[in-house]
């Protein structure tokens, strides 16, 4: 009879088996050894206690509030380190760092979109209308002075519209698209989340938005993909005032920023 | 506290409409990118959010550490993340002994349960994935003749495996443990 299997093992021994003693795994003739043993034998009760504790080592993870702060950069330095280093081999963690980096950008950032710089091929070819949009816009809205005022964030009393938008090849797979904007008298700005079946690919994303007449009147690059493969982009609100925006996502193929998608959003007051 | 979040606040609480819609616009901005994952669930979460935010303003224990929007920001999609753990009834042992809730992230590493959570972060990424491996597979409910066949290996060299990887982590653990002791504004040399 193997020593494993009878009931005279000895504390090495049953320090082998109390993991599974504990998942309640081990067979009948292991079981009823291992819990003769820790009742006579108080020191293996530690091996027991430092089983337990490894265990929970392995299935802890930060709060959804450590994750938060860790994104929103209001952690200290050593805390920070350590739970990089966890969500470096947590796969779930990670899923969820990710998403809250998504949520960071768009809420934290939202003035950043629109002031980096297209590659200038684009910008030369669009200088004209780009001059001629933001003249209209600062004068028919006014809207620059209020978002610098604001530092960037849309005001105290802001109402963000949402929406949804599919792309319009959606439609020529028989999806349907109806992108819809609802804006009201105190909407100060949109998120527009932009789906994507597009295949995941490491490629920087640009997007631009045209008027109804094809103008090109805004235009962000390095937008960033959610783990789910959708967009989310915050677009000011005067931008609602047109009935309609086509807005183009493009990526880089080859060097070249290329379309990728296009979506038509409507929006109705 | 910032002058604007005062106001702001003191709006919400009385139950002004602007202050309200002010509010609910970060909650479901900050959740945008939750969308797709939270699904029908989106409005319990962010109505779930605001609960939270309107009990957590008028018990006053916001003290205005960041401004009220990040503030708005950190529970919206903490909350998110915990109905999405819920959702996925992810495996926590004895999470709720060692998990600490705090609305205030520069008092969190002031606590003991704190610095134990942060130690047992430590020791987990310490590691080795081959190890972390082997102990998920513990905590999953598989036996050492399954496991064995998993990683191919002979059940008495994996059980040896499995020995050393809890002794060199809880090595590990506690010389953290006596680092962070040692560490403390009030450490004896017996504590």
């Amino acid at each position: 009879m193997s020593a494993m299997n009878g009931s005279t093992m000895n504390c090495d021994e049953i320090a082998l088996l109390i993991p599974w003693y504990l998942n309640h795994t081990l067979e009948e003739t292991e079981r009823a050894a291992v819990a003769s043993h820790l009742e006579d034998c108080p020191s293996c009760h530690i091996e027991v206690d430092h089983a337990t504790a490894v265990a929970r080592l392995v299935v802890t993870h930060p709060t959804a509030g450590d994750l938060a702060d860790l994104v929103a950069g209001t952690l200290r330095a050593d805390e920070a380190g350590v739970l990089s280093d966890h969500v470096d081999h947590c796969d779930a963690c990670r899923t969820e760092v990710d998403l809250l980096e998504a949520s960071w950008t768009t809420f934290d950032r939202p003035d950043r979109a629109g002031v980096v710089a297209m590659p200038r091929h684009r910008l030369r070819r669009h200088w004209l209308g780009i001059a001629a949009s933001v003249l209209l816009l600062l004068t028919s809205a006014g809207w620059l002075r209020e978002w610098l005022v604001a530092g960037g964030t849309p005001a105290p009393s802001a109402n963000i519209a949402v929406v949804e938008a599919f792309p319009t090849t959606a439609r020529e797979r028989g999806g349907e698209v109806e992108n819809t904007l609802e804006v009201g008298a105190d909407t100060s700005g949109a998120t527009v989340i932009l789906m994507s079946d597009l295949p995941e690919e490491k490629t920087p994303w640009a997007v631009d938005i045209a008027t109804t007449d094809g103008r090109v009147v805004w235009r962000h690059e390095g937008l960033e993909r959610s783990p789910d493969g959708d967009f989310t982009l915050s677009i000011p609100a005067a931008l609602l005032s047109q009935p309609q925006l086509e807005i183009t996502l493009y990526r880089v193929v080859g060097g070249h920023w290329r379309k990728a998608e296009s979506y038509v959003v409507t929006t109705t007051r | 506290m910032h002058d604007e979040d005062e106001h702001l606040i003191a709006a919400y609480l009385d139950g002004e409409a602007a202050a309200a819609e002010t509010i609910r616009s970060w909650v479901v901005t900050a959740l945008g990118s939750f969308r797709r994952r939270l699904g029908a669930d989106l409005e319990d979460a962010v109505q779930e959010a605001l609960l939270e935010i309107t009990r957590v303003l008028g018990e006053g224990r916001f003290r205005g550490e960041s401004r009220l929007r990040t503030y708005v920001w950190r529970l919206a999609t903490s909350r998110a993340i915990d109905h999405l753990r819920r959702a996925a009834r992810r495996h926590l042992v004895a999470v709720d002994d060692l998990e600490i809730e705090s609305t205030n992230p520069s008092s969190l590493h002031r606590t003991l349960r704190r610095e134990a959570v942060l130690i047992g972060l430590k020791v987990a990424a310490a590691m080795s994935e081959a190890c972390r491996e082997l102990w998920r597979m513990i905590v999953a409910g598989l036996s050492y003749r399954q496991m064995a066949e998993l990683v191919a290996a002979d059940e008495g060299a994996l059980r040896v495996r499995v020995l050393r990887c809890r002794r060199r982590a809880i090595a590990f653990r506690e010389s953290l443990e006596e680092s962070a002791r040692n560490n403390r504004p009030d450490a004896t040399p017996d504590q």
